[in-house]
């Protein structure tokens, strides 16, 4: 099949170029990335010290109603991807067309219905995740109705089905423009469930100070785990001048798979706060999730305010409201950030937080960061950060810390030392293991220093150059997170627009 | 073999690069706003220039770079600039997105791109990214990424523009300006 797609790839060239060559309405626009690391720590697996090289070519040819799309990869090995020897495709593509009430598309696609609770496909390239479909998607509007339509199917690399699926959704706008959604989805038969429908609805009230929005799904009966899954998902929001409340909620029994059926539902709890504290994120049990949030947003003149508490626990039966009993394994967090401009040239944030998972791990910390400018050009950044971690299973307290300097000139470029340090017994990666003895290392804190220059060139190219440690541990991106290695060694990117 | 998978992705780079030289014209799209409303950049470009940022809730550069959005907006929305910040949240950030806005107090044109279609028909994922198109749907400018003190290379690139279009059309000041789509005020 990889050679299918090679021959594919040859074919495509001589016809990309007589088509776009030849019509001048065409607009292509692309985007070439390209890593290199030499890495010079050894894999806590295999114990081997590696590097890789990957690049990614993202082509798109746009005429009026026409637009094509091809991505080309060449991955030895790669850096998110499993360690492949030498592989180079096109693994992405599509073909659409649109009219004035109705687009089709053929080749790959992601959608989301229900804002992912009864239909998410979403790519995040660095957390290698990718729950896209194959297939055909057809989508129209006509007034305040709109109706989708799609059947697709998930291949991997070597072209193996491991999802197919096959839905339509009807959206009707009401009158005082409350929008009115309806789903259903059949999965076929494959090597992650049984075949199965998926049927919900979602609706989104808007009002004088906010909205509401509600999703429900519900899955037909599943022979193997023998029961019906379901999901319910509302958000609602507030705002006035200068301030914006969210309060959500979530009841989740969805399917109790490794990987959720073309699924990607609010997790209801922030996404981003501060790099030590994110190390440390909930990991969501989707299949018996029950939780809420409530974020606070607020800015008057020259200050910003954010303040963020979120709870989650395991249902007990059919639970509505998150417990805090150790077997329903409870976690609840809150965060808070202020920052103020004190001058046109200076500007600083004080932020901090307090995380507490079954009551068994607690966390607590802050930080702070302060800017100053010295001219419209030149500024100078610098952050320090602080997280003291207790009752921590098999682990004595510890304390983590990092301290950033950054050093900028506007459109140009950037240059930052960072150094994090960890007294994490059981975090071995910034230590020198083969110069130490291990009980030399266990004995003090371990630091994992860096340098990073970002530099930016003709407004649509950049380049970054890495060298130092990088500690490995969970990284978080669009509400997925995944274990990484360590790092040790020099990495070089660049990211060109065309 | 080998050698020539190597080959297929420059030639096409090279390629690209090459073209885009001749034309640096924004392709089409059509985006919802945070009402559902499809809002398709064709229409819009009809109506005067538009500088679209596209940025997201969870991306802290792009949250900085707002402020400075917001007082281009009110500098330049009378002369007939269309400001558009346009989200490419996901699903699971989606809903942070209107209180965020209302909360920080931005005026200017919010909407949506949850599957970054918008954002790679200019090229890339990469957020922030902002772009200057003029009217004839020519991309005049454009910036990616973010540190303190691009907003002033910006700020100037967009003033540099919209006094070549007022010494153009020099009646431009007093049309009256349509005023969709709606400013989230």
């Amino acid at each position: 099949m990889p050679k299918t797609k090679f021959i594919l790839s040859i074919l495509s060239l001589p016809l990309t170029f007589t088509l776009l060559t030849s019509s001048f309405a065409f607009t292509i626009s692309a985007n070439n990335e390209a890593r290199y690391a030499r890495r010079g720590l050894g894999d806590p697996q295999t114990g081997d010290n590696w590097g890789w090289f990957e690049n990614q070519l993202d082509i798109d040819a746009n005429e009026k109603n026409l637009h094509l799309n091809m991505r080309i990869r060449y991955l030895r090995p790669s850096e998110f991807e499993l360690r492949q020897t030498d592989e180079s495709a096109i693994d992405k593509g599509f073909a659409e067309y649109s009219l004035k009430h109705l687009t089709l598309r053929g080749g790959d696609y992601y959608r989301s219905w229900g804002r992912g609770l009864l239909l998410g496909m979403v790519e995040v390239k660095e957390l290698n995740f990718d729950n896209g479909l194959n297939g055909v998607l057809a989508e129209g509007g006509y007034k305040g109705l709109e109706g989708s339509f799609f059947w697709g199917e998930e291949k991997d690399a070597a072209d193996t089905p491991h999802e197919a699926a096959a839905g339509f959704r009807l959206g009707y706008r009401l009158p005082w423009d409350i929008n009115l959604g309806l789903a259903a989805i059949h999965f076929r038969d494959g090597e992650r469930h049984a075949a199965f429908e998926r049927r919900g609805f979602e609706f989104d009230i808007p009002f004088s100070i906010g909205s509401l929005y509600s999703a429900y799904v519900y899955d037909s009966y599943d022979p193997v785990s023998q029961r019906y899954s379901h999901g319910f998902y509302s958000a609602a929001e507030f705002y006035g001048a200068g301030w914006g409340l969210l309060i959500d909620y979530k009841n989740y029994r969805l399917p109790q798979l490794d990987q959720l059926a073309l699924q990607h539902p609010p997790s209801v709890r922030p996404e981003v706060t501060w790099s030590l504290f994110d190390r440390y994120p909930h990991t969501s049990l989707y299949d018996s999730e029950v939780g809420c949030q409530v974020d606070l947003t607020a800015s008057v003149e020259n200050w910003n305010f954010k303040w963020n508490v979120n709870q989650v626990s395991r249902q007990d039966g059919v639970q509505g409201l998150p417990s805090r009993r150790d077997r329903l394994m409870p976690y609840w967090a809150t965060t808070f950030l202020v920052g103020n401009h004190l001058t046109d040239r200076d500007r600083w944030e004080l932020f901090g937080g307090y995380a507490e998972q079954t009551s068994l791990a607690e966390r607590h910390g802050g930080g702070c960061l302060y800017e100053h400018f010295f001219d419209d050009q030149w500024s100078l950044t610098t952050e320090l950060q602080l997280l003291w971690n207790k009752k921590i299973p098999w682990t004595p307290q510890y304390r983590d810390a990092l301290l950033s300097l950054t050093g900028s000139k506007a459109g140009l470029a950037s240059l930052t030392a960072l150094i994090e340090r960890s007294g994490n017994i059981w975090d071995l990666s910034g230590a020198e293991i083969k110069k130490e003895s291990l009980r030399k290392i266990l004995s003090r804190d371990r630091y994992w220093p860096s340098i990073e220059l970002a530099v930016n060139y003709f407004a649509r190219h950049q380049l970054r150059l890495f060298y130092g440690y990088e500690r490995g541990g969970m990284r978080c991106s669009g509400g997925l997170c995944r274990q990484v290695n360590p790092f040790k060694g020099v990495k070089i990117t660049l990211n060109s627009q065309f | 073999m080998r050698q020539f998978r190597l080959v297929l992705p420059i030639l096409l780079l090279v390629f690209c690069s090459t073209y885009s030289m001749a034309a640096d014209k924004a392709a089409d799209f059509t985006i919802k706003g945070l009402d559902n409303t499809p809002y398709k950049l064709s229409e819009l470009l009809k109506k005067g220039p538009v500088l679209v940022d596209f940025w997201a809730t969870w991306c802290k550069p792009c949250c900085e770079e707002l402020p400075a959005l917001e007082k281009i907006h009110r500098t330049y929305a009378e002369k007939g600039l269309r400001v558009i910040a346009i989200s490419v949240d996901d699903t699971k950030s989606r809903s942070k997105v209107k209180p965020f806005i209302k909360g920080s107090g931005w005026t200017f044109a919010v909407m949506l791109d949850e599957n970054m279609e918008a954002r790679k028909k200019f090229g890339g994922t990469v957020v922030p990214f902002t772009a200057l198109i003029a009217q004839n749907g020519e991309i005049v400018y454009c910036q990616t990424g973010y540190v303190r003190g691009d907003e002033k290379e910006l700020e100037a690139a967009v003033a540099k523009f919209m006094s070549m279009q007022t010494s153009a059309a020099p009646d431009a000041e007093s049309k009256p300006v349509d005023e969709s789509p709606p400013a989230d005020e």
